[in-house]
């Protein structure tokens, strides 16, 4: 089910409905239970059966727990992290066998030169992001860091709870299983603000993310007949659509999750305005970036060690990430991009932005954007003999730009919101604000122009969200 | 919880009279851009609204807007002619509309081009392209049944007026400011020469017979031959070669128009503008010096068909 649908519009206000006025006030457990059945309808709704695997991975992930609790209270750590381990091994497994399987096999048909024969693997939704979630729980149990939770409703309706479950934001177990054992009352301000979130994020999706798209894949899906300035400006396009398209998403998700009475972790900070690579990926999906430092970088010995080894642990972690977005070799150079990036901004002492000078800093938020931009070419393109193409053709065949004038005069309103909205949240935090203005009449008739400007400008109906193939 | 649900109470009436005021005023910009010139963001409404009053139109997609020129047809013929054609739109649009444009003001002639593989099963593009008879969702079934197969929700969404002009707001704009002047070119859309000339490719398309679309077709003939205009069909040339005569459904297009007596004025694959890739922008759509030499071997043609018709 997706959050940009009409079907999802009425499982929302009705589960919603339900939740508050009825299942909410019968009691935590009785709550709790009716969260996990209406999270597994929305995961189930395009394909039921891949309702088993989440069930499946989540029971051993219970287990699992219920083990290691166990050894801990026996202060058996060896047992404990033998027992992280295996929920790691089965986790990253069956990861590895649904979204690897066909590209280690294109990789050994490529080295003996023979035809890769495909096996018929479906790649279940969100498998990406509630792996590592739930991960989360074994690794921070063993380290000692949260008590194992024996109630299986509770832990269903936390690591299945539906807002997050097929784009993230990857919560972590410490986050979300106290607020689902503490009972739950309706509250206003959190409800309000969910809402606002949930619009939010739905204009960024279908008024900024997917009429940029229009551009982006009429241009990219014909890389031959478009000459460099539209590759150029499809590359910058590109740049913003999947920055609207996720954050869109992961705002939406949040906002639904407080609908609900739960909060989830900002996935987004304005990464555009960055002034380094470093600072990006504090901006930029927040919860995997911080993810991968804590259970990548960091155990493979973070920047505590020798200098080359630390840059190499920095590429390492990286390419991993590179990876964990796709199964492709482009995506393991957008990840190997990132990570030279930032050894480079690290040798160079750049990686830290301190000068006042407000010019020097825009030049530097330029260069990171620049940089993103170059990289994301690599994510967007099928092949890595495309985007070589696509950047030869940027650098060497300028020409005449393509130009859909409806879609661009599109483009540019949903450009100039999202630009007016970002600068204001960034510099000026609590002025101008409209959605979150004190008086009534000016939150409402912001709101009305805002579902109005989406059932005009909107690409209804569009594509699936860009993070849902992760 | 009893705020919130007063507030929500309040939003919803706000929206609900936002919608109908925005669906007042694009009513409004509608009945006005109906006494422009036809172009692109008027094109349909005008069609189907009885709005031309030429004796011939010109239905059909990207190609029929760039490759067929009223002017030149009307000075060898004698005809007023307009062409009413809109890019990216696909069979199913363009049949309801003809459909319903007969009912509504019948031409003399209709000339409709289209692609050999006409009865090829609609993909999500084309399926897509039917907000384009949104406008017409109240005032023709048939546009209303086809909208609503654009999706199961499609009857729902149709309830809001802002969701009914999705997409349109800036087209609509750009006529008002733009398109008063009449350019005289009766909705002929000329393509600039680019410098660089399609390459010859072979395409091989695929054979997905959709008997539903050939059943429609059949509708539209009657529904044409009810309102006593003569339906012809044409297909303008294309810069490539491909397996489309070895397909179903163009046998089938053939077959069917052949039993009904439909002319079809089949310049596809003509093997002198196969000569000629400087006469194309594209492998698709020829461009203005290609749609002027398509003109002179068209007219031709079309002259002996309404002869033979007339007989």
């Amino acid at each position: 089910m997706l959050f940009n649908s009409f079907v999802f519009l009425v499982f929302m206000v009705a589960v919603f409905l339900l939740y508050w006025l009825f299942f909410n006030r019968w009691g935590k457990a009785v709550s709790n239970g009716y969260l996990v059945v209406i999270s597994y309808v929305f995961y189930g709704w395009c394909n039921w059966k891949l309702c088993f695997l989440l069930f499946g991975w989540t029971l051993v992930t219970y287990l699992i727990g219920l083990g290691i609790g166990r050894r801990n209270e026996k202060n058996d750590k060896k047992g404990a992290r033998w027992l992280s381990g295996l929920s790691i091994l089965v986790g990253i497994g069956a990861l590895c066998y649904f979204k690897y399987t066909n590209f280690f096999i294109d990789c050994v048909a490529s080295v003996f030169g023979t035809t890769a024969h495909h096996l018929d693997i479906v790649l279940p939704l969100g498998i990406s992001f509630y792996t590592l979630q739930m991960l989360t729980y074994t690794i921070e149990l063993c380290r000692g860091n949260m008590k194992v939770e024996k109630n299986p409703v509770t832990y269903f309706a936390a690591m299945n709870f539906f807002p997050p479950l097929l784009s993230g934001p990857i919560g972590r177990a410490k986050d979300l299983l106290p607020q689902f054992n503490n009972e739950r009352s309706f509250d206003y301000d959190l409800v309000a603000t969910g809402f606002r979130n949930i619009l939010w994020g739905l204009f960024m999706k279908v008024v900024v993310a997917d009429r940029f798209g229009l551009y982006v894949d009429a241009v990219y899906g014909n890389i031959s007949q478009h000459t460099g300035t539209s590759l150029f400006v499809a590359a910058v396009a590109y740049s913003i659509q999947i920055y609207c398209d996720f954050w869109g998403y992961s705002l939406m998700a949040k906002g639904v999750a407080e609908m609900f009475g739960f909060k989830l972790i900002q996935n987004f900070n304005r990464p555009y305005f960055a002034a380094s690579l470093r600072e990006f990926w504090s901006r930029w999906h927040i919860s995997l970036s911080t993810w991968f430092r804590d259970y990548v970088y960091i155990p493979l010995g973070g920047s505590r060690c020798r200098v080359s080894r630390a840059y190499l642990n920095l590429i390492i972690t990286f390419l991993i990430s590179g990876l964990w977005h796709g199964a492709a070799l482009t995506f393991c150079i957008w990840g190997l991009l990132h990570g030279v990036f930032q050894v480079l901004e690290k040798m160079l002492h750049l990686h830290k932005v301190e000068s006042k000078s407000h010019i020097y800093r825009a030049f530097r938020v330029a260069i990171t954007f620049v940089l993103v931009t170059f990289a994301w070419i690599f994510f967007r393109m099928p092949t890595f003999g495309d985007a070589i193409t696509a950047i030869g053709k940027i650098f060497t065949q300028p020409g005449a730009l393509f130009i859909d004038s409806n879609t661009m005069l599109q483009m540019a309103l949903g450009f100039m919101v999202l630009f007016a909205k970002d600068v204001i949240d960034e510099f000026w935090p609590n002025k101008c604000q409209l959605v979150s203005n004190r008086r009534v009449w000016v939150r409402m008739v912001t709101y009305v122009v805002l579902i109005i400007s989406i059932l005009l400008f909107g690409v209804l109906d569009g594509g699936q969200f860009i993070y849902f193939q992760f | 919880m009893k705020k919130f649900f007063i507030y929500a109470a309040i939003l919803l009436a706000l929206l609900v009279a936002a919608d109908y005021g925005v669906g007042r005023v694009f009513k409004a910009i509608d009945g006005k851009l109906l006494s422009y010139p036809i172009d692109y963001h008027n094109s349909y409404e005008k069609t189907m609204g009885g709005g031309n009053s030429e004796d011939m139109i010109i239905i059909g997609h990207s190609r029929a807007r760039h490759h067929y020129i009223p002017t030149l047809i009307e000075d060898s013929l004698g005809l007023s002619v307009v062409n009413a054609a809109k890019d990216g739109t696909g069979f199913l649009t363009q049949a309801v509309l003809i459909h319903g444009m007969v009912q509504q003001k019948a031409p003399k002639y209709i000339l409709w081009e289209v692609r050999p593989a006409v009865f090829l099963k609609a993909d999500n593009r084309e399926i897509d392209r039917l907000t384009d008879l949104m406008p017409f969702y109240d005032t023709d079934s048939l546009s209303r049944v086809w909208v609503q197969r654009r999706s199961p929700s499609e009857k729902y969404k149709m309830l809001s007026w802002a969701y009914r002009n999705n997409g349109r707001f800036w087209g609509r704009m750009e006529q008002m400011l733009t398109g008063k002047e009449d350019n005289g070119r009766k909705g002929y859309a000329p393509a600039k020469p680019s410098k660089k000339h399609p390459e010859m490719k072979r395409y091989e398309y695929e054979d997905n017979y959709d008997p539903e679309r050939a059943a429609l077709f059949v509708d539209v003939v009657n529904s044409t031959r009810r309102a006593g205009t003569q339906l012809i069909m044409a297909i303008s040339p294309q810069y490539e070669t491909s397996n489309a005569y070895e397909l179903e459904e163009t046998r089938q297009f053939y077959a069917l128009t052949d039993s009904l007596n439909i002319p079809v004025l089949d310049f596809f694959y003509n093997p002198e503008f196969l000569d000629h890739p400087e006469w194309f922008k594209d492998h698709t759509h020829l461009n203005s010096s290609g749609a002027e030499h398509y003109m002179e071997v068209f007219i031709p043609e079309l002259k002996r068909t309404i002869a033979n018709a007339k007989q």
